[in-house]
């Protein structure tokens, strides 16, 4: 207890050193507190609603309608409590007046939804839309629609959807979706009608991408996970190895909506490590010089009889009653972060998330922030067991002789900061892999920016050759000064670094998806053109003078082998022809069927990167060879395909077999018909087949006149608004790159702490000089100069570095992702330079104009108040 | 003998000079109650001396037998604890815990080693030297003298079996000096304690029953 006592004296003595070293701790920690409370948070909503969000217990799916039979051989595995409802789901064309969008159809039976309500807002149930044509949809959508003309809206309104061949009316508005899938991620908005409506509306025909549900709700007390086993089995032996239906339940919705935020919420985590530990090196820097003023009063405390283990206990509490308060701190700062993050993911998270810190995450804090206190500082506090009172009888501050023993305890001191390090950076990116990549790119951004930064404080012995008064002393101190230098700058470096890389990716990015016209990005996709309407089409297009590219058949079929080996559409590894771990077995990550095509000559958007091009003599039936593929190389390296493999397919009912010739890289943000797999010419042709393509060279003002005409005439054709898809994506991006930023600020903060903490340890441990500077008759002027000057320096120098790293990180990013798309940032470059070069000269004034005001008496009366670093 | 210096040797690593001999086959004792005096010229030997027997450094060679036990065979937290029980020191900076008080200062080697009766002992020690009224008072709020009072009472408040005792009063100016130098030599007397003093100052070095010279390492 004693040294607790002693220890929280010290604390509350030094007030400034307490208060920093709390401060920098918790800015360090809020980050990554309040992305892992989000993330519990969203868990905890996922597991507590995963009924409500799939709406049932368990859903079979298929892209045809499900036969008798395989409804009887379900109903007889699920038992006779249980409760059916069905859904039917396409996109197509709804045009309200002359204003045609495209929508998702959501044809619903009365059960739906097994789980959950729509929460509708006026007249009548949802029940009546199964024997009158009437849509339930959001107000969002009828606004989008033009069909939102107030509150009396409802049968008696009689405004007119047109779907297909059919007329709808807008029956009520629903306030939540019972669907509820990531809407941001939507290609377009919900309309929910009565599935017996579906008649008459001519959409279902041939090759349209519709989807067929059957949801169940189970009786209490079922094994729905037996049970989901069970029912994949009984399907899969009904379909011989080849399932057509997807049989999934709330452990895979689970997964798939957990994908998609720990997408989001992995690059936020990553950014909160490198605040973490930039805040982490500053605390070192801190406990350092807090640990050389107390290095005297230790020895006294040895001289009277403190062992060096009580002494390091003596430290050791304060280091972790800091580290508490600072992890308390970060919680009560996590408080205010946690709330931003639904608005930064609207969309893409569940609404109406609760969010909470859990005792849990505050545990975590508290772990973290004791634990991380002492991980960050053991290469300052070993420091302590060289500490003898002999110092106090010959007044040198030497920790006695450097012994090989003393020098391998320094070098492992920083083994559990490394370790864990790499253990909170694998933790937050979900993936050994990729903790480890990010470990490795920040440790070699790290040694780049240390061996920059030790050759810049090198080189200011050089600079320090002047006559200038102000120029001299400044260089001279970041040279004599140079680790307080060098951490100053690589905490600077990191955060800037950071805060320059994302928008430099973002420009890359938004370039990419925003390219001008001239580059033959589409205006518009159109899906599901029949074969019949391919040639009355091509001459509609020709009388509307619009430029039709592209048309692309398209035939779906299944894979059935890889080398005479059954395929069963679960992603392999590279290579080991084995399935990844956690996707065995799971029917969510199957791919049952995939759309197959041929083409005379690649696209502009496609590469050859492996093999050779297709040959150009069409495939002989009677032939007895395989005919030619070629393969999208994501898509190879995903089922760990490669160049001379034999592939077996069923195409509508037809075995065929085919060599693997090539390898495609493919740029699918073209937004051109592309395909996984290219057949040689003549395998497809007689296929019953439909057709993709691409409209592009239309005026903005003809856009809505060629759309709505398209509907009119062809209202089963889906046309795909990529102006408005590209502004989805931008989206996306955006709030991407603002969760990021909004992390990266954090880093910024923690390093500001440490800049703000080096410049007050610098101006008082520089008082003297100052004061016999004032004695010697320098003003004011030149005694701020050289702190602006010092401090200038390191903030300007450290950004450049960071800028120019980023610009190399950057557009090594853009190469490997962007087909080398890459623009250079110079306003937000030259904006990251001023700014940082601007607070860091801010910051050490403010940090040191206690000492630039002191009087020149203290060179007399010696007085220094330790408390005061 | 309550002390026993046998053929000390300590020297030093000197970068460009070589090997320096502080300390040559340094032997002398030290009676129960019998106060010493070590002077000599500045590097002659005899901080180190002292902290030879302050048990702080550990010599090349030779031993330091403190009631029957000795020192340099001792590992580091022995002699922690050993010192902690054994010997007090007092410094020429007065080396006081900056954050606690008077009284708190006094009483830290008595928690150190967890005794009891801690309040009352240090009420008499306070007592001793005079500090009743300043006893909240922090270091920085005191005097020099009264610096070097709370570390005497500090040094003696364990009832060491040896005090140790490097330039008591360098520190202060004359007058101060005279009226700390009374208080600690009344106080050695009164207790019985064993003294050794490092001092280059004579009037202080007199006022011991015995005054020792180091030359250069070798004690004439």
């Amino acid at each position: 207890m004693l040294w607790i006592r002693l220890g929280v004296r010290e604390l509350i003595k030094n007030r400034g050193f307490s208060l920093f070293f709390i401060l920098n701790l918790s800015i360090g920690l809020a980050g990554f507190i309040a992305i892992h409370s989000f993330g519990r948070s969203l868990n905890r909503h996922l597991e507590d609603n995963l009924k409500e969000i799939l709406t049932a217990d368990l859903v079979l799916s298929a892209n045809t309608d499900l036969t008798p039979g395989e409804l009887h051989l379900a109903d007889q595995v699920l038992g006779p409590d249980t409760t059916r409802a069905r859904l039917i789901s396409f996109y197509t064309m709804v045009k309200a007046g002359e204003n045609a969008r495209l929508i998702k159809v959501m044809a619903i039976d009365d059960p739906y939804p097994l789980y959950g309500e729509f929460a509708l807002e006026g007249r009548g149930g949802k029940q009546e839309i199964q024997e009158w044509p009437g849509v339930l949809l959001t107000r969002d959508t009828a606004h989008a629609l033009g069909v939102d003309k107030g509150d009396d809206v409802g049968t008696d309104a009689k405004m007119p959807l047109v779907l297909g061949r059919k007329t709808f009316y807008v029956h009520d508005f629903f306030q939540e979706d019972p669907d509820r899938s990531l809407t941001a991620l939507e290609l377009a908005p919900k309309i929910y009608m009565g599935i017996k409506q579906l008649e008459g509306t001519g959409l279902m025909g041939f090759g349209s991408r519709i989807r067929y549900y059957y949801y169940y709700r189970l009786g209490p007390g079922v094994d729905v996970p037996a049970l989901t086993g069970t029912l994949r089995r009984a399907f899969d032996e009904k379909h011989q190895g080849q399932p057509r239906i997807n049989v999934y339940d709330t452990r895979d919705v689970n997964q798939r909506l957990g994908r998609v935020t720990r997408y989001f919420t992995g690059y936020m985590g990553l950014v909160s490590v490198v605040a973490l530990f930039l805040a982490g090196i500053a605390t070192a820097y801190l406990f350092r010089g807090y640990l050389n003023l107390k290095q005297r009063e230790m020895a006294v405390l040895m001289s009277i009889g403190a062992t060096q283990w009580e002494t390091a206990l003596y430290m050791g509490c304060q280091l972790i009653l800091l580290g508490s308060l600072a992890a308390v701190l970060a919680v009560m700062i996590s408080l205010f972060l946690v709330p931003v993050f639904p608005f930064i993911f609207k969309g893409l998270i569940p609404d109406h998330l609760s969010l909470h810190l859990d005792p849990a995450t505050i545990g975590l804090a508290v772990g973290m922030g004791m634990a991380g206190s002492l991980v960050f500082c053991l290469p300052v506090f070993v420091r302590i067991f060289g500490v003898k009172p002999l110092i106090l009888l010959r007044g040198s501050r030497e920790g006695g002789q450097r012994t090989l023993g003393r020098v391998l305890g320094q070098v492992m001191s920083f083994l559990p900061g490394v370790l864990a390090f790499s253990l909170v950076s694998v933790f937050v990116a979900g993936s050994v892999k990729n903790g480890m990549v990010f470990v490795a790119g920040f440790a070699l951004a790290l040694a780049f920016l240390g061996g920059m930064g030790w050759l810049i404080f090198s080189g200011c012995a050089y600079l320090s050759v002047t006559r200038n008064l102000v120029m001299k002393i400044a260089f001279r101190n970041l040279f004599r000064n140079k680790w307080s230098s060098l951490s100053c700058f690589v905490t600077i470096a990191m955060g800037a670094f950071l805060i320059s890389i994302i928008p430099q990716i973002q420009k890359g990015l938004q370039t990419e998806i925003m390219r001008p016209e001239g580059l033959k990005i589409p205006v518009f996709f159109l899906v599901d053109i029949q074969e019949e309407q391919k040639n009355p089409f091509i001459e509609f297009m020709a009388r509307k003078d619009a430029d039709l590219i592209n048309l692309s058949p398209m035939v779906r079929g299944r894979i059935l082998t890889v080398n005479q080996k059954p395929f069963d559409g679960e992603n392999l590894s590279q290579g080991s022809g084995r399935p990844r771990s956690g996707q065995r077995g799971r029917g969510r990550g199957k791919r049952l069927e995939f759309n197959f095509s041929y083409r005379k000559s690649l696209d502009d958007s496609e590469t050859i990167v492996q093999g050779r091009a297709l040959s150009e003599t069409p495939w002989d039936f009677e032939a007895f060879v395989p005919f030619e593929i070629s393969v999208e190389a994501s898509f190879a390296e995903r089922y760990g395909l490669s160049l001379g493999d034999i592939m077996g397919f069923d195409v509508q009912g037809i075995p065929m077999e085919g060599r693997v010739v090539n390898l495609r890289k493919v740029r699918w943000n073209s937004f051109q018909p592309n395909f996984f797999l290219l057949f040689q010419d003549g395998v497809l042709n007689d296929a019953p087949k439909t057709y993709l393509a691409a409209i592009s060279q239309v005026a903005q003002e003809a856009r809505q006149d060629l759309k709505n005409a398209i509907v009119n005439a062809f209202p089963n054709i889906s046309v795909i608004d990529v102006t408005r898809m590209a502004g989805t994506l931008l989206t996306i991006t955006d709030r991407l790159s603002l969760s990021i930023r909004f992390m990266a600020w954090l880093a910024i903060a923690a390093g500001l702490v440490s800049i703000f903490s080096i410049a007050r340890h610098g101006a008082w441990k520089n008082a003297n000089q100052v004061n016999l500077l004032k004695v010697l008759g320098a003003d004011f002027n030149v005694i701020q100069g050289i702190t602006l000057l010092e401090f200038g320096f390191i903030g300007f120098t450290a950004a450049l570095f960071a800028v120019l790293l980023s610009l190399v990180f950057s557009r090594a990013v853009s190469w490997y992702l962007f087909d080398s798309l890459w623009e250079f940032d110079l306003l937000g470059s030259l904006v990251i330079l001023l700014l940082t070069t601007g607070i860091c000269m801010a910051t050490a004034f403010m940090a040191s104009r206690k000492v630039m005001n002191t009087k020149p008496v203290t060179l007399f009366s010696n007085t220094f108040d330790p408390g005061e670093i | 003998m309550i002390l026993e210096i046998k053929d000390l040797c300590k020297s030093f690593h000197a970068p460009r000079s070589g090997t320096i001999e502080v300390l040559k086959q340094v032997s002398f004792g030290l009676l129960p109650g019998e106060t010493n005096a070590i002077t000599g010229q500045s590097g002659s030997g005899k901080t180190t001396l002292l902290s030879l027997i302050a048990g702080l450094d550990t010599p090349d060679s030779g031993a330091v037998i403190l009631d029957g036990e000795n020192l340099c065979a001792m590992d580091e937290n022995r002699l922690s604890r050993y010192r902690a029980t054994k010997i007090g020191i007092i410094f020429q900076q007065f080396h006081l815990m900056p954050h606690l008080s008077a009284r708190e200062n006094i009483s830290l080697p008595l928690e150190i080693l967890k005794q009891d009766r801690i309040g009352p002992r240090t009420d008499v020690m306070l007592e001793k030297v005079g500090l009743q009224d300043r006893q909240h008072h922090l270091p920085g709020q005191l005097s020099g003298g009264e610096c070097q009072r709370v570390a005497i009472a500090r040094a003696l408040i364990i009832k060491p079996a040896l005090l140790l005792a490097d330039e008591p009063t360098g520190n202060l100016d004359m007058e101060t000096g005279e009226i700390v130098a009374r208080l600690f030599f009344d106080l050695v007397e009164k207790e019985k304690k064993s003294l050794i003093l490092v001092t280059h100052n004579p009037g202080l070095a007199n006022q011991c029953r015995k005054i020792r010279t180091l030359d250069r390492g070798r004690l004439l």
